[in-house]
């Protein structure tokens, strides 16, 4: 007998064929291997076929809505309102997300930055730790102005004398702000006190190596933001380098003067007399003629005070400060002047040179240190 | 045949063959509100029939044929049918569940497969599903019956290898995207 089609197959498993012919077919399947596969195959269609139709009844009826009438006075206020889930969603993400941007905008400025340091260009590596003694603004103002002059000093090292002095005011003019502005946007105590003690020149290698280990790298481009996060060890092992941030005179060149050597160090005690023959002295003019520099303890910054004509320590300055940037150099500024003033004095072998700077001008002065008593 | 006779026996051809008429109907559309309305209007012309021989034959013949032909509904006498339904669907209490994600997918590859099929390998197909025997189909497709069997292994053999291709196609691109 010839093999059966699969038309046949079909009709005979679909009961579609006489009598007569299905048991023909029976009897063929049952000696045909070959069409006993078919057959096979042909149930497995017949099923699968079957299968995938039947999911096609799983088609939602009533798409179009009747309506209720009914119900119609019945519906919730949810419905009404059209609040769906959906709805109501998206209207509590939005909530939330305007309720969040509102607190973020509220909170102050600096307190989410642990340690956030303004950045300037080249900076060296500066070791955070916290500095639980800085309580108020005006001593984070003044931790700020110490870590800029430090910062600055870390190129003052490398360059001469004048190049020195012009850099320091360059950098103290560009990252520390005027008092008044300090004090408007002096940002949260804690951030600035971490803002920055520099590595110890008068620590042993091993101590400055620990010290950089402790302290992430800020090197970063110019106008930038670092963080920089000192590790909970590193604030529990230099209590005395945070300290030492809140004391001007004590701030460190990178690499070099240590706090404790400079309290012990204070060869620029003493008066000074800016000389009259000074070729910029008239344009100048605001400097007081005669001053002396007095180390102040407690940790307040060094006070400048005027000197009488007759050699006597007369009264302070008001805003008259003054700090060591190297041990030859110390920064004058006189915050109450009209303008941004200041003075570099540089001790050389006895003698004492002068630079000026009243806003962006710059000149040298001659001072000359001169005997005076209290 | 008097009027309320013929009102009477189209009453008996509702009640018996909506329900398969309209799986047939919504299978081939895949929209169960034309499914229905087809169906009111196939009832409708069997209302207007004298005589109907092959009655299950005849019903499936004629929805097919509006499908195709996509016909006018006769609005008055389909009020009287939606009534029948209304009636229909009472006593069965038949409600559709709530279908899962997967089952929406599986009817919609369902859905794809069997639109790839010619419209007659279709038509003969769900004909079958629906109970129609060989000369049923071959009257209602005008075909000979000879014929049915091979129509309807190739619909089938059609269907499962279409069905088998979008579903391993739809398995590529979700492994596709899981991947990316």
């Amino acid at each position: 007998m010839q093999h059966l089609d699969e038309g046949t197959i079909h009709a005979w498993l679909d009961g579609a064929l006489a009598d007569e012919e299905a048991a023909g077919v029976a009897t063929h399947v049952a000696e045909c291997h070959d069409c006993a596969s078919m057959v096979a195959e042909a149930r497995g269609m017949i099923a699968a076929a079957g299968q995938i139709i039947s999911s096609l009844d799983r088609v939602r009826g009533g798409v179009i809505p009747t309506p209720t009438p009914a119900l119609s006075g019945q519906r919730s206020l949810w419905r009404r309102l059209r609040v769906t889930p959906t709805r109501a969603a998206l209207a509590a993400t939005l909530l939330i997300a305007v309720a969040s941007l509102l607190t973020v905008r509220r909170a102050p400025r600096a307190s989410v930055a642990e340690s956030v340091i303004t950045a300037a260009p080249r900076m060296p590596r500066v070791a955070a730790s916290e500095a639980p003694a800085i309580v108020s603004r005006q001593q984070a103002l003044a931790a700020r102005k110490a870590t800029a002059t430090r910062l600055s000093d870390t190129s003052l090292a490398t360059q001469s004398p004048d190049a020195r002095s012009q850099t320091a005011e360059r950098v103290v003019n560009a990252v520390a702000p005027n008092p008044a502005q300090s004090a408007a946007n002096a940002p949260h105590p804690v951030a600035e006190g971490v803002a920055g003690v520099v590595a110890d020149r008068a620590l042993p290698r091993a101590a400055a190596a620990t010290a950089a280990a402790q302290t992430s790298p800020v090197s970063p481009p110019a106008g930038g933001m670092q963080v920089s996060k000192a590790t909970a060890d590193a604030r529990a092992a230099a209590p005395e380098r945070a300290s030492s941030a809140l004391q001007p005179r004590g701030a460190g060149v990178a690499g070099a003067v240590s706090a404790k050597s400079l309290a012990e160090t204070n060869e620029f005690d003493g008066c000074y007399q800016i000389r009259a023959d000074s070729a910029s002295s008239a344009a100048f003019a605001g400097f007081p003629p005669r001053f002396a520099l007095v180390n102040t303890t407690g940790g307040a910054p060094n006070a400048v005070r005027s000197v009488s004509a007759e050699g006597r320590i007369d009264s302070v300055i008001l805003g008259g400060t003054w700090r060591r940037l190297t041990p030859e150099i110390v920064r004058l500024d006189f915050a109450n002047a009209p303008e941004q003033q200041s003075l570099i004095l540089q001790l050389a072998a006895g003698k004492v040179t002068g630079r000026a700077s009243v806003g962006n001008r710059i000149t040298n002065l001659l001072v000359a240190r001169i005997e005076c008593r209290r | 045949m008097r009027g309320d006779e013929r009102v009477n026996d189209v009453d008996r051809l509702f009640r018996e063959y909506h329900e398969p008429l309209v799986r047939y109907l919504t299978r081939r559309l895949g929209d169960r509100d034309w499914a229905d309305e087809v169906a009111q209007e196939t009832f409708l012309r069997a209302m207007r029939q004298e005589s109907i021989v092959s009655e299950r034959a005849w019903l499936f013949a004629v929805a097919t044929n509006l499908v195709r032909d996509e016909a006018r509904k006769d609005a008055r006498r389909r009020r009287r049918l939606e009534l029948l339904r209304e009636q229909a669907r009472v006593d069965q209490v038949v409600e559709p569940e709530p279908l899962a994600i997967e089952r929406a997918q599986e009817a919609a590859l369902a859905r794809k497969a069997l639109d790839m099929l010619v419209e007659r390998d279709r038509d003969a197909l769900l004909m079958r599903e629906e109970g129609l025997d060989y000369t049923e189909i071959a009257t209602a497709l005008e075909l000979s019956i000879g014929s049915v069997g091979t129509t309807l292994a190739r619909a089938r053999r059609r269907l499962v290898d279409a069905y088998e291709s979008l579903q391993q196609g739809g398995s590529v691109a979700r492994g596709t995207h899981a991947a990316s």
